[in-house]
This record gives structure tokens, C-alpha cells and sequence, in this order.
């Protein structure tokens, strides 16, 4: 019986699924293009990493990783026809706010910001700007006659109505809640999200599969959805049994960013690219970025944040 | 509900068409009167002999046999699909041999004084009994027709090839002609000399097919029980084919015994089939069902039902009937028609996702065919096409339904005519009314609120062709087929047209009414061919075909899927057109013994359709045509093609060697860029061989330079994770693809009615790791310990795949 069982499967298996196998390519190695990874968020300042792409098989060293950033760029930010010139800033030098502030936007945790392990980071800032709710930003970048321009705004906050938990649908697992929000969009066309989550005393992730949404069939409406668990990117395996879910007593923050529509489409096909990645239904997409001449995103956020205790 | 609409308009629409088809209308009496001023020279000494060839049993049809008169090797015909021939000789006597494979060969004296009908009966051979020495050829010398790249597929062949699952797959056997690539491993989907796979016309008793395949195109829609003929033709499309740019695929369902009941089937490893056909009203009125049903959910839902995954929930299957109905001599009808379904669910994540899905064709052909004299044939035809996809599910509160289709209601009025031995003509006029149903969402919650992609409306066209072409005789040596094709598309509201700006957002709309018209196309496609006959043995061939396309399917993925979508030719999208150069040398050996070709060809693509740079799939409110952006095409290349017809081996030999490469100005930097699918070689070697009355043997191997594809070349970093910078598109190259499969058919002992056989066969013989398609993975991010790339290849049926199928038939 055991026997048969295996068979079946096996058949089953071969029908829908085929075999992956490690492979050693000769690649080009492509034209290095720059690239962009830069915010503006209300209250704080422009902060702008600049980086070479380097070829996919590159080295992957701590030497790798430090040589691509790329230094002594001109780099303005203009806005309500004033320019700011950003200047550049090694981790080492970071303020204790800088520190914070690229840590939450750049994903990267701030004992790695520490300078003294030897993690390289470097920024373009500067103290003269903050970022304001509805204004437009104009970033300009050259570099060795390369010249990079690109536009986003922060745009009008989006808060989310409430949030709450539903238990998991087997009884026995009763450790674990489901989040559920509620968002009443705006009467306008074109209102994007991004979304993060955190854990007590965790950072902030944005959600795995999906971290970004946008108003263009619910323009005007009132949705309930739930609202899965962020998750750093990059793991070898998702824990299915854990994914999307909170446990109970968890402190639960969410971060909840209005972002512009070139922004949106950013995050949106950079995670549609990863998700398919592999797959054999999947389509291949380039990530569509909003900098003209380079990769990469200048992306405003307007961050409302919402907390709540898992009971 | 839209009948009504569709009744009304198609009369007007079918006049409005015409009108706009003056020019036509001049080509078309030009020709008329080039064949008048020929007519009387030659008409008094010839005279044509037709009617139809039977099997004499079962009064069935018989597709292929070929005619000829002893004494005249110029004069002789092959068999239509349903069994007609019709040919000329000077007057005379003579011996008519008829021949059909599995049929002891009929002669019989004619005296041609007049034109004269014929009825040909012919016995079925009863094997056993004495070996069978030769196998009477099917087909026509390839020298003879003026017909360039055109091949007709005899079951019987199909049938001894080794196929995945024994699943007999007609879509698999054309992979292995010259010219045509398969769609990947295991994939039935197909492309002919550069052109994509939407670009093939695929019609099931003249019914288009709008997606030929079953789970991820891995199997046909095609249940070979029910398939009587394949014809494919990839080079000079006739007149009457149109839609289409690059080949047309007409498959033929099988008639029903008039005389007896009789019933086949096979058991296979995943699916079973079961065919029975027979009289209802003896030697007048027949009737064939057929089905097919895959059963790996059946089988393994026992075994799996406590399992997480709870069993294989998905299954297709595939209903064909057909009713042949022979109202007198002149007139016969035919009812048939096709359902096909694929079926499953999927649930994820502890059963907070549960979805349904299925997807498929219908379609239903009636037809009257009437014979106004011997040189006059009519065929009507009234048709139903619908493909269409669903996907429901539920998640988070929210039922949602995703859906798309496509619907066609058509009427086509063929004639044939025969005025003289130098002139055969074929005529005639097309109406198709489509409805193209795009990609549409609706989402409904709990509480009543409702969402939906509520600016993607179904579109609506009419499509509208005349034709004409003559099969000219213009001296003994020279066959000259003329053909012209007339189409007319014309896109009709109810439809939205609405300007974007940079940001996706409308800034204005126009509307149109029910009918109203929004875009109109207007085609002239000349199809030209000549057959220069050289000697006996050996003729020179060139085509000269335009042709345009009026629906479109766009796929990014690795293999067409069920949710790709048929677009209409629009105020938002051209159609596409090509033209197509083609020459070749043909040449029979041995009494046709063997037959080989020689051809090149060159095809200009205008239209072609790509998405647009960073297009990633996603729920929108925008038709997918904005999604769009085109450029155009071009192909050429040289075909190889050696067949052995006759004897204990056959088999053939085809080999291409072409180039396709595509030209966007918005795509690679507006560089000239190879297509998906340009195939440097392109090979293929099939044989099959009859060891003796029980066994057969069939084997075939092929080989293809490596897929193009495009292969990220950097990369960098956003949020500390792993972001492609990609190279040209498809600059990169897989490894190439080759395989071997090998099958036996072991002819079992009759058992009383009961004739039964079983098929052995290995697919992947040597356990080929062909590539489907190459990623680089990653793991880590750059801000974690470590950071893992890797190259991967990602194989289907990468080792070797044995099957057995039992296969019967009753009488």
C-alpha cells in the first residue's frame, strides 16, 4: 500500500512539478549603471545612497559591498525652489537621528551602523531640509559626467481606520492571531501604501509577498483585509506555518506610508520580479524605477504609525 | 440575449464589408475573365471524373486515397476529407486505380466520354492472413500540388510515435516537422517560422480553437479517437484561411460508421478514453461520440485525503460528437461539436485561501454541403468558438472572481469550383461576430461592498473576408494558384475609449453605442503559388503570401497559460500583417518511395506585439492593450525535409536552419533583438517500423539550439536584498535541447469482436536534463551574514518517463 502511495505521488508530482538543478553560467558582465536607493519622509531629511550595480557574479565580500558605493557626486535636492545640496556621510559620522532614521528607511539594523564592526555605509544628507506633507522633491545627481534626475513627493497622510485580530482558523492553534485593518480610501485616484510591521522590540519589515497597494479598484472605498506579518527578505525558506501571523501578546507597530504612484510602481513590480523569480509560470519583469538614467528609487513617504497590544 | 444584435448586424456588416471591397470585386472579375479566354481552347477534349471514395463496410469516408488512371501518369486526384475527388483527363478509356492504406487497391475500367460521378468502395484488407507487402503511399507526390509547405499528418503515424503519458498528442507529432518548434519540453504549443503562437490558426471542423491545451499545454485538446485528419499548412496559406499570420492547423473530427456499431478506447496511465460511433438510420445517418478523462485526482484522493495537501484536485476532460447526416446524393449535413474542461482547486494557508478554477474550449459546427453539379461544390458552414477562463476564490472576507474568454459566432459560404481541367476555383465569403471578454476581476465582501475592474468591458467586432482563388493549369508543366483574400475587421461599442496620462490616469473618455463603429480595418492579402514542373520526379515551387491578423495574445511567460488573453484589434491595437517570400525544390524518388523538399523562406512581420518594459502582471483597471507595445519582425530560413512513404520503415528527416529577430523601438534600447523563439538548427528524426504483424516499433529524436533568453548581468541592492539589473533582451543562450523516445506496439490476438493492442513507450530515453528555464537564486540579504547566489536550471521530465497504454476497439 505504502508502495502505491509513493507511486501516485510520484506521478502526481511529475506532472506538475520538474527538477532544479545548480548550474554554472558564463555572464556577461553588463554596463555598470548607478543606482539610486534614496527618501524623503515628513519630519526628516533627504537621505540618498548612491551605488554602482555590480556584475551578478561579483565576489560577495564585505570589499564587493564597500567598493560599490560611489563617492564625491554632486547630489541637490530641490524644492519649493530652493536647492539643497546633500553631502556625503559615512556610518562612522552618522548622528544618533541619521543613524535612526536609516535604519527605519533603508532596512538595515543600527548595530550595523555602529562603524567600529567595519560595515561600510555611506549617504548623501543634509540638516537644512525636512521633508513636508504634500510637497514635491526634485532630486538631482552627477557623477563622471552622468547625470541622474528624478521627482517624488510626500504625499497626504492615509491612516488607517482600525486595527484588530481574528483567531486562526484551527481552534488548537491558539497562540496565534490574524491582523485585520480597516482603510478608508480617499475619494482621489491614485493612492498608494506601503506597509510595515514590528514585533516588540523587532524592526520594522515590510510585508513578504506584497508590501505595497494602490487605490485603482477600490478608489473611494472601505475595505477590511487582513494585514500579514512583515518579514526580512532574503530567507532560504518561509516558515509556512508561521507566515502572516502574530502571536498572542505581541506588541504589534505598524507603519503605514503614503507613497506617490511612480513610487508604488517601484515597489509593486520589484516585488512581483522577486516573487516570480524561478517560477515556471512566472514572467520575468525588469523592477521599473522612477530615476531617469539610473536604477533604483527617490521615493517620498507620509508615515502615520498605528500600534496594537495582541490579546 | 445577443443573438438578436448579432443577426441584425451581421447582414449589414457582411454588405458593408463588401462595399468596402470594390477593388476586390476587380481583381476577382479580372481573373474571371483570364480564365474564360482559357476555357475554350482546351474544354472539349477533357473531362472530369468525380465523387466520393467509401469504405465499403461502413460507408464511411475515406480521407487520402488516391486515384489515378493507369494509362495516363498526369491525371489523378487524393481524396478530400471527406472523401471526394474530382479530376480531369481527355477523353478515353482507361483503368481507375483507387488506392487507401489498409485497403486492397480497387481497378476498374472507365470510359470518359462525358463527365461522370463516381462512387469508389473499397475493402478493408483483412490482415493476417498473408503479410502485407506494401503500403499504398496516402498521399499525393509532394511535386504535384502547387501548395507550398503543407503537410498532412495520417493518424496511423501519430499513433506508433512514443508520447508522453501514452497520451496520443497530434500537437506533439507537428512539433517534429521542419519549420515548426515545439514550445518547450513536454509543451504542445507551437511556432511556425518566427511567428508567435498566437499566430497559428487552429480549427477543429473549421471551429477555431482559442487554447489547444490542457494543464499548462502539456497535453492537447485534441483526443486522437475523435481526429480523423491533421492538416498543417505553414508556408502559402490558401485564400480561403485567414486571422492568422503564420500557419493554419485544420483538424478534422471522424465521421460515424453508416453501417455498423463499432467502439474503441484505451486505459492509459493518467487518462482513459472511450469512442463509439454507428448508424441511426442505416447508410444514411451516423453518429460518433467521444471522451476523454484524466483521473490522477480519482486515483489519488484515497491515498492523500488526510494529507495536508489532500489529494491532486484537478482534472480535464474532453466530450466530441459528431452526426453525419446524407440527405440524398447531393446534399450531406454535419452536426459536431467540442467541450473541453480542465478543473481544479487550490487552498493555501490553513484554508483562509480557498479558490476553484477552470478553464476551456466549446465549440459546435453545423454544416451542409451540396453538390450543384460535378463541378460545382458548396459547403455552408454556421459556427460556435468560446474559450474561457475562471478563477474564484476566497480570502480575507473577500470573494473574488477572475475571468476572460472569448466567444465567436460565424457563418462561411466556401464554394469549389471546376469549370475546366486547367481551372479550379475556390470561392467564398466569412462572418465572424467576436466578443473578446478581457481579463475582468469582481471582488464582493462580507458586508456587502464590491469592487470590480469596472473600465474593462468585453469588446465586440466583426469580422468579414471574401475570397478567391484558381488552381491553374496554365500549361502541363506550370500550376499557377492565384488567390486573393479580402478582409474587413471593424470594432464596434458598446466601448469606452479612454486617454491616460504619465501617471495611468483618465483624462478623457469617448463613448460609443451598441454597434456603433470605433475602428475599421481594411486588408488586401494576395496569396500566390506556382509549381514549375521540372521532369517527372522533381519541381520548383514559390510562394508569395500576405496575410493579416486581427486578435492578438500577448504572453510574457515561459509557456502560454490558460489566463493569457485574446485582444481584438482596436482603437488601441493594429493589427498585424506579414508577407511571406518563399522557394523550393521538390523532389520524389523511387516511384515516391521516398519524397524530399528543399526551402527557404523570408517573412516580414509588421505589428508584432510584445508588453512593454517593466510590464509586471497585476489587478488593473486598464485594458491590457496599454500594456502594449509593438515593433516589428522578420524570419528567414532554409528547411530540409526527407520522407520515406512506403514499406516496413518509414519515417522522415527535417532540419531548419532560420533566424528570427524582432525590432521595438521601445524595447532593448530600440535594438534589433532575437524573438523568444529564433531557433538556430532546429531537428527532428522520427521512424517508425513494422517488425511484423504483432510488433512496431517507433522512435524519434530531436535537437534545437538553446532558447534565448534574457539573464540578469548585475546587480545591486535595495533594502539590503538582491536586485537585477537584466542584459540585452534575449542575448543569452540556454543549453541546447535534444532527446530521444522510443515506443513499442504489441498488436494483441483478436478476441472474438475485440481487437486490442498495447503501447510501450519511453519519453526522455536517456535521461536528458533539458532546460525550461534558467534563474539565478538568492539567499540572504547584504546586511545578514551571508549572501547565497546561485545559478539554477529548472528541468521538466528530466529522466526517463516509461508508459503503457491498452488500447481496444469493438466491431
Amino acid at each position: 500500500m505504502k508502495r502505491l502511495q509513493f507511486i501516485l505521488l510520484f506521478v502526481a508530482a511529475l506532472l506538475l512539478t520538474g527538477c532544479e538543478e545548480n548550474l554554472t553560467l558564463e555572464i556577461p558582465e553588463g554596463e555598470a549603471k548607478l543606482v539610486v536607493e534614496g527618501h524623503i519622509e515628513q519630519g526628516a531629511p533627504p537621505i540618498v545612497v548612491l551605488t554602482n550595480s555590480v556584475p551578478v557574479f561579483a565576489n560577495v565580500s564585505a570589499e564587493t559591498f564597500r567598493d560599490a558605493f560611489v563617492h564625491d557626486a554632486q547630489v541637490t535636492v530641490s524644492s519649493g525652489g530652493q536647492v539643497y545640496t546633500l553631502r556625503e556621510v559615512s556610518s562612522a559620522a552618522f548622528s544618533d537621528e541619521l543613524k535612526e532614521q536609516v535604519a527605519l528607511q533603508f532596512g538595515i539594523s543600527e548595530s550595523l551602523l555602529n562603524g567600529s564592526n567595519g560595515f561600510p555605509f555611506y549617504v548623501y544628507t543634509t540638516d537644512a531640509l525636512k521633508g513636508t506633507v504634500g510637497n514635491s522633491y526634485a532630486l538631482r545627481i552627477s557623477h563622471q559626467g552622468k547625470v541622474l534626475t528624478a521627482s517624488t513627493t510626500i504625499p497626504h497622510l492615509n491612516p488607517i481606520d482600525s486595527l484588530w485580530t481574528l483567531p486562526h482558523p484551527k481552534p488548537e492553534e491558539d497562540s496565534l492571531r490574524i491582523l485585520m485593518y480597516k482603510y478608508a480610501d480617499p475619494d482621489t485616484l491614485g493612492n498608494s501604501v506601503r506597509y510595515f510591521t514590528k514585533r516588540n522590540q523587532e524592526p520594522f519589515y515590510p510585508g513578504l509577498l506584497g508590501s505595497v497597494f494602490n487605490d485603482e479598484l477600490i478608489n473611494g472605498g472601505t475595505i477590511t483585509f487582513p494585514l500579514d506579518r512583515g518579514e526580512p527578505r532574503g530567507q532560504a525558506e518561509i516558515n509556512q506555518e508561521l507566515y502572516g501571523y502574530f502571536g498572542k501578546g505581541d506588541t504589534v507597530t505598524v507603519r503605514w506610508a503614503a507613497i506617490d504612484l511612480p513610487h508604488f510602481r517601484f515597489w509593486s513590480t520589484l516585488e512581483s520580479e522577486q516573487n516570480s523569480n524561478g517560477s515556471p509560470i512566472g514572467s520575468p519583469n525588469t523592477t521599473r524605477s522612477n530615476i531617469n538614467g539610473g536604477l533604483g528609487i527617490w521615493g517620498g513617504y507620509g508615515v502615520t504609525y498605528h500600534r496594537i497590544i495582541i490579546k | 440575449m445577443r443573438v438578436k444584435p448579432l443577426t441584425q448586424s451581421a447582414v449589414s456588416y457582411v454588405l458593408k464589408g463588401a462595399l468596402g471591397l470594390r477593388i476586390t470585386l476587380y481583381t476577382f472579375s479580372l481573373l474571371l475573365i483570364l480564365l474564360a479566354t482559357n476555357t475554350a481552347s482546351v474544354a472539349q477534349q477533357f473531362y472530369t471524373l468525380s465523387g466520393r471514395v467509401l469504405d465499403a463496410q461502413t460507408g464511411e469516408a475515406l480521407a487520402g486515397a488516391t486515384l489515378f488512371l493507369k494509362e495516363t501518369k498526369e491525371a489523378g486526384a487524393v481524396t478530400d476529407a471527406t472523401g471526394k475527388y474530382n479530376f480531369a483527363a481527355p477523353a478515353g478509356n482507361y483503368t481507375l486505380v483507387t488506392r487507401y492504406i489498409g485497403y486492397d487497391d480497387l481497378e476498374q475500367q472507365v470510359v470518359l466520354d462525358k463527365s461522370k460521378q463516381l462512387t469508389i468502395r473499397l475493402n478493408a484488407k483483412t490482415y493476417g492472413v498473408q503479410e502485407v507487402e506494401v503500403i499504398a503511399e496516402r498521399r499525393p507526390p509532394i511535386t504535384q500540388s502547387a501548395t507550398m509547405g503543407q503537410l498532412d499528418i495520417p493518424l496511423e503515424t501519430i499513433k506508433t510515435l512514443p508520447v508522453l503519458f501514452g497520451e496520443v498528442d497530434i500537437l506533439k507529432t507537428i512539433q517534429l516537422m521542419p519549420g515548426v518548434q515545439s514550445g518547450g519540453e513536454g509543451n504542445t504549443g507551437f511556432y511556425v517560422r518566427g511567428g508567435g503562437s498566437d499566430q497559428n490558426l487552429v480549427l477543429l471542423d473549421k471551429a477555431t480553437i482559442y487554447n489547444p491545451g490542457h494543464l499548462l499545454n502539456f497535453f492537447s485538446v485534441f483526443n486522437s479517437d475523435a481526429i480523423v485528419n491533421t492538416t498543417l499548412i505553414k508556408g502559402s496559406m490558401p485564400a480561403k484561411y485567414g486571422g492568422r499570420l503564420s500557419s493554419v492547423l485544420d483538424v478534422e473530427m471522424k465521421d460515424g460508421s453508416m453501417s455498423d456499431y463499432s467502439a474503441e478506447g484505451g486505459i492509459g496511465l493518467i487518462a482513459s478514453r472511450l469512442s463509439v460511433q454507428g448508424p441511426f438510420a442505416k447508410e444514411k445517418a451516423s453518429f460518433i461520440l467521444s471522451g476523454r478523462r484524466t483521473y490522477i485526482d480519482v486515483l489519488t484522493e484515497p491515498f492523500l485525503k488526510d494529507t495536508e495537501q489532500g489529494g491532486v484536485p484537478y482534472f480535464f476532460y474532453d466530450l466530441n460528437g459528431k452526426l453525419t447526416y446524407t440527405l440524398s446524393q447531393k446534399d450531406r449535413l454535419y452536426l459536431s461539436g467540442y467541450y473541453g474542461r480542465d478543473k481544479g482547486t487550490l487552498n493555501l494557508s490553513d484554508g483562509r485561501f480557498t479558490s476553484d478554477f477552470k478553464w476551456g474550449n466549446a465549440s459546435a459546427t453545423a454544416r451542409w454541403n451540396h453538390l450543384f453539379s460535378d463541378k460545382l461544390f458548396m459547403d455552408a458552414t454556421a459556427l460556435l468558438s468560446n474559450y474561457n477562463f475562471e478563477f474564484t476564490w476566497e480570502y480575507g472576507g473577500y470573494t473574488t472572481v477572475l475571468e476572460s474568454g472569448v466567444r465567436d459566432y460565424s457563418f462561411n459560404l466556401d464554394f469549389d469550383y471546376t469549370p475546366n481541367v486547367r481551372h479550379h476555383l475556390q470561392y467564398g465569403i466569412q462572418y465572424t461576430y467576436h466578443t473578446l471578454r478581457p481579463r475582468t476581476g469582481q471582488a464582493e465582501g462580507e458586508a456587502g461592498e464590491a469592487f470590480a475592474t469596472d473600465r474593462i468591458k468585453p469588446k465586440y467586432a466583426h469580422e468579414t473576408a471574401l475570397y478567391l482563388s484558381d488552381d491553374w493549369n496554365v500549361t502541363d508543366k506550370l500550376l499557377l494558384n492565384l488567390g486573393l483574400r479580402s478582409s474587413y475587421f471593424m470594432q464596434v461599442g458598446p466601448f469606452n475609449l479612454y486617454q491616460f496620462n504619465q501617471n495611468e490616469q483618465v483624462t478623457d473618455s469617448a463613448r460609443y453605442g451598441s454597434n456603433d463603429k470605433v475602428k475599421a480595418f481594411h486588408n488586401l492579402e494576395p496569396r500566390i503559388a506556382l509549381r514549375y514542373t521540372l521532369n517527372s520526379k522533381s519541381s520548383v515551387k514559390a510562394a508569395f503570401t500576405k496575410s493579416a491578423q486581427y486578435l492578438h495574445l500577448v504572453s510574457n511567460a515561459y509557456t502560454t497559460l490558460p489566463l493569457d488573453v485574446w485582444v481584438p484589434s482596436s482603437a488601441i491595437v493594429a493589427p498585424q500583417r506579414a508577407t511571406q517570400y518563399a522557394l523550393g525544390y521538390f523532389r520524389s524518388m523511387k516511384d515516391n518511395l521516398y519524397e524530399g523538399s528543399v526551402e527557404v523562406y523570408y517573412k516580414d512581420m509588421q505589428n508584432q506585439l510584445e508588453y512593454r518594459e517593466g510590464y509586471a502582471p497585476g489587478p488593473s483597471n486598464r485594458d491590457l492593450e496599454y500594456e502594449f507595445v509593438s515593433g516589428s519582425g522578420e524570419s528567414y530560413g532554409v528547411e530540409l525535409f526527407l520522407r520515406k512513404n512506403l514499406g516496413n520503415l518509414q519515417g522522415w528527416f527535417g532540419y531548419t536552419l532560420s533566424r528570427t529577430t524582432r525590432t521595438f523601438p521601445d524595447i532593448n534600447s530600440g535594438e534589433t533583438f532575437p524573438a523568444r523563439f529564433d531557433r538556430r538548427h532546429d531537428l527532428s528524426v522520427v521512424a517508425n517500423y513494422k517488425l511484423n504483424d504483432k510488433w512496431t516499433f517507433g522512435g524519434s529524436f530531436i535537437y534545437g539550439t538553446g532558447q534565448a533568453t534574457t539573464m540578469p548581468v548585475r546587480r545591486y541592492f535595495i533594502e539590503g536584498n538582491v536586485v537585477y539589473q537584466y542584459g540585452d533582451r534575449n542575448s543569452f543562450r540556454m543549453e541546447p535541447t535534444h532527446r530521444l523516445d522510443l515506443a513499442a506496439t504489441l498488436e494483441g490476438k483478436k478476441y472474438k469482436n475485440i481487437q486490442s493492442s498495447f503501447t510501450f513507450s519511453i519519453y526522455n530515453v536517456y535521461g536528458r536534463r533539458n532546460p525550461f528555464l534558467y534563474y539565478i537564486d538568492n539567499e540572504g540579504t547584504a546586511y545578514s551574514e551571508s549572501i547565497n547566489l546561485q545559478a539554477k536550471k529548472v528541468s521538466i521530465i528530466p529522466f526517463p518517463l516509461p508508459s503503457v497504454t491498452w488500447n481496444f476497439s469493438w466491431k
